[in-house]
């Protein structure tokens, strides 16, 4: 019997109305994946594209519109009070901007203490004293960051706490909304490092949220990429950012840039054209149409459904499907 | 080569509280004509703090320099008065920043915007009027007629990016400070403003600055790069040579810290330990030496001078030849 998937989304839907407009904007349009015991997977896409809605959703910081969130097979999608605060035991979030998510008047241990009264867990303030420094040293702080406030600490470290706070429910599953995105180079890789690291060991699931097509690769097991509130491409991470078979990934790897000149030099690079259209009219048929340089008739009337395409590699595109029927891969 | 700028011994100090703090020590580079460099640093680096000293933008009284020459087609502009300094900015070099609402003025209508700048050079209204209209179309902003009508916040921030382009490359100067330009932008717009800017360039053939924190930028742009930790250039070179050989452990920990392309087994990214300084609490010696895998006791003493090799050149003690984590370390295998 194979093991069931730690979290499941179910055609996630998110609608925001936009005040005094009688519009609405669709930040997640039918989202649904599922994430395996001790699986990275990653989500990446531009501005606008509903990934981090869809972090928010899968920990229930907002809930969905319609849709269905299942943790560890139990249906989650709308429980409150104590049953979310059970759900919360199991699946945390990790906020990008590392000083903004610290209360700037509580110190490190302070900030940890009051996870764990609030769970109720170590027991005593003896007990809450040492799972704070077991926390720290988890994340690779010394013991006297724990009377640091954040403005003492530098991004990296606060990152660390952040990270902390989240493992100081033991959850099994952690969703990280861009968490080096606003650290220098330098200190990102030190947190990635981390990230991974403590994956391994305490046998964590991570649903790891990003722009940055690089680092998605880096530490993922799948790659989900979005566009528009939309799932255009899933599929196992080497397939997806180095064989995309959906024109947006294709163009999406193509416009990062690559640290090494050597490869860069070989690349002839078209410029996607135009811009992410507004989420609160999107165009007909495939959201990605306008700016696709297969488009065809049918992908301006008829929007493509997310198809496995590939053995566990999935792409929502007419054309792709087309090429790889007829001879086994993308145009 | 010719070179458009000459920066020489460039040094910069903030009024702090507790005293000045030098955020640009001694700074030297040339941009020769129609080059495009890339000045490379991590936050509290002083690059931005640079190139606005060479601009004559920093923020004075805070910001003073207080040595060096800034040589502009052989004029040195740190000595020259306020309205030479005008004069050129603008028409001789131009500086585009990250935020373009940096340089909109949110209550004015585009074209009129553009216009003011070719006006205060001495350009007719007449003719300013319709050079609006051709270097909105320049930039790829569609019906630029209506475009020149508008106010910015009537655009997205990838075109507002390419006004303020439109704006910076109006009277053609010989010199485009670009100050992360892409870096709130979402990598498709990047792509399209690297794609812009490389064709003004062609077109033009100015020259092009761009400071950024994004190796990746670098190797797309630049073909030669300035490597500054803590105030100062660490390293410059050829931006292959450099990518290929780092002769500056932190240049090194900097490329081997960001996950390698195309690789099929990942393994852990090389990582600095700590984080880069504030230029008012620079370590001394090399600024570097507490994060450095390579110190030697005399790195904690003594500033390395930035040694000058053909084409490179690093200030650093210890030769890479005797690294003990060589610069190609920890790299994953390319498939």
């Amino acid at each position: 019997m194979t093991e069931s998937p730690i979290l499941r989304a179910e055609d996630l839907v998110k609608v925001y109305p936009i005040r005094g407009t009688g519009q609405e904007l669709r930040a997640a349009a039918g989202v649904s994946f599922t994430l395996d015991r001790g699986e990275t997977l990653g989500i990446v896409g531009e501005s606008g594209c509903g990934k981090s809605t869809t972090g928010r959703l899968l920990v229930r910081l907002e809930e969905p519109t319609s849709g269905r969130i299942e943790l560890a097979g139990e249906d989650v999608t709308r429980v409150r009070g104590r049953a979310l605060r059970a759900v919360h035991r199991r699946i945390q979030l990790v906020f990008q901007d590392p000083f903004a998510s610290l209360n700037p008047r509580l110190t490190v241990a302070q900030t940890l203490e009051e996870v764990l009264r609030v769970y109720q867990l170590a027991g005593d303030k003896a007990g809450r004293r040492r799972r704070v420094q077991e926390l720290l040293g988890m994340v690779g702080l010394r013991t006297g960051f724990a009377e640091r406030y954040p403005h003492q600490m530098s991004g990296g470290q606060c990152q660390r706490v952040g990270i902390a706070r989240a493992l100081a429910v033991e959850p099994q599953v952690v969703v990280l909304d861009e968490p080096v995105s606003a650290l220098d180079v330098s200190v990102q890789s030190e947190v990635m490092n981390l990230l991974t690291r403590l994956r391994d060991e305490l046998e964590l699931s991570y649903v790891f949220i990003s722009h940055d097509l690089g680092m998605v690769r880096h530490i993922s097991d799948r790659i989900v990429v979005m566009y528009l509130g939309r799932i255009v491409e899933l599929g196992p991470w080497r397939a997806v950012s180095d064989e995309p078979l959906h024109p947006y990934t294709r163009a999406l790897q193509e416009a990062v840039p690559l640290a090494d000149p050597d490869l860069e030099a070989g690349r002839e690079i078209e410029p996607l054209r135009g811009e992410v259209p507004d989420p609160a009219n999107p165009p007909s048929g495939c959201v990605f149409h306008p700016r696709c340089p297969l488009a065809e008739d049918v992908c301006r009337t008829e929007d493509p459904a997310l198809l496995e395409l590939l053995p566990g590699h999935q792409a929502a595109c007419h054309v792709a499907a087309r090429e790889v029927a007829r001879a086994g891969r993308p145009a | 080569m010719t070179a458009v700028l000459s920066v020489r011994g460039l040094t910069t100090v903030l009024h702090l509280a507790d005293g000045p703090v030098e955020v640009v020590k001694s700074v030297s580079f040339d941009i020769g004509a129609g080059e495009t460099v890339a000045l490379v640093g991590e936050s509290g680096s002083g690059k931005s703090m640079t190139m606005l000293s060479v601009m004559g933008l920093h923020p004075q009284p805070t910001a003073e320099i207080v040595g060096g020459e800034v040589l502009l087609d052989d004029v040195d502009l740190v000595g020259a008065d306020e309205r030479y300094r005008r004069s050129v900015r603008g028409s001789s070099m131009a500086m585009v920043y990250q935020d373009p609402m940096t340089s909109l003025n949110p209550l004015m209508r585009i074209g009129a915007q553009i216009e003011e700048v070719l006006t205060a050079h001495g350009t007719s209204r007449r003719a300013a009027q319709a050079r609006v209209l051709e270097v909105l179309a320049e930039v790829g902003i569609p019906q630029p007629a209506r475009a020149a009508r508008a106010f910015p916040h009537e655009f997205s921030g990838g075109m507002r990016q390419r006004v303020v382009i439109a704006m910076a490359i109006a009277l053609r100067p010989a010199l485009l400070i670009a100050d992360e330009p892409t870096t709130a932008l979402d990598v498709t717009i990047q792509q399209q403003i690297i794609a812009l800017v490389r064709r003004l360039q062609a077109e033009t053939g100015t020259a092009v600055m761009w400071i950024t924190h994004d190796l990746g930028v670098v190797a797309r742009v630049a073909s030669r790069l300035l490597v500054m930790y803590a105030g100062r250039l660490v390293e410059t070179g050829s931006t292959r040579a450099v990518f290929a050989r780092p002769e500056h452990p932190y240049t090194a920990g900097l490329i081997a810290a960001i996950p390698p392309a195309r690789v099929a087994e990942r393994a852990p990214l090389r990582q600095i330990p700590g984080a880069p300084p504030d230029a008012a609490h620079a370590p001394s010696g090399c600024p570097f030496h507490p994060r450095c895998p390579e110190v030697v006791p005399r790195c904690r003493e003594e500033m390395p001078p930035l040694t000058q090799r053909p084409g490179s050149a690093a200030a650093c003690w210890v030769p890479p030849s005797q690294w003990s984590v060589p610069a190609d370390a920890e790299r994953g295998q390319a498939s």
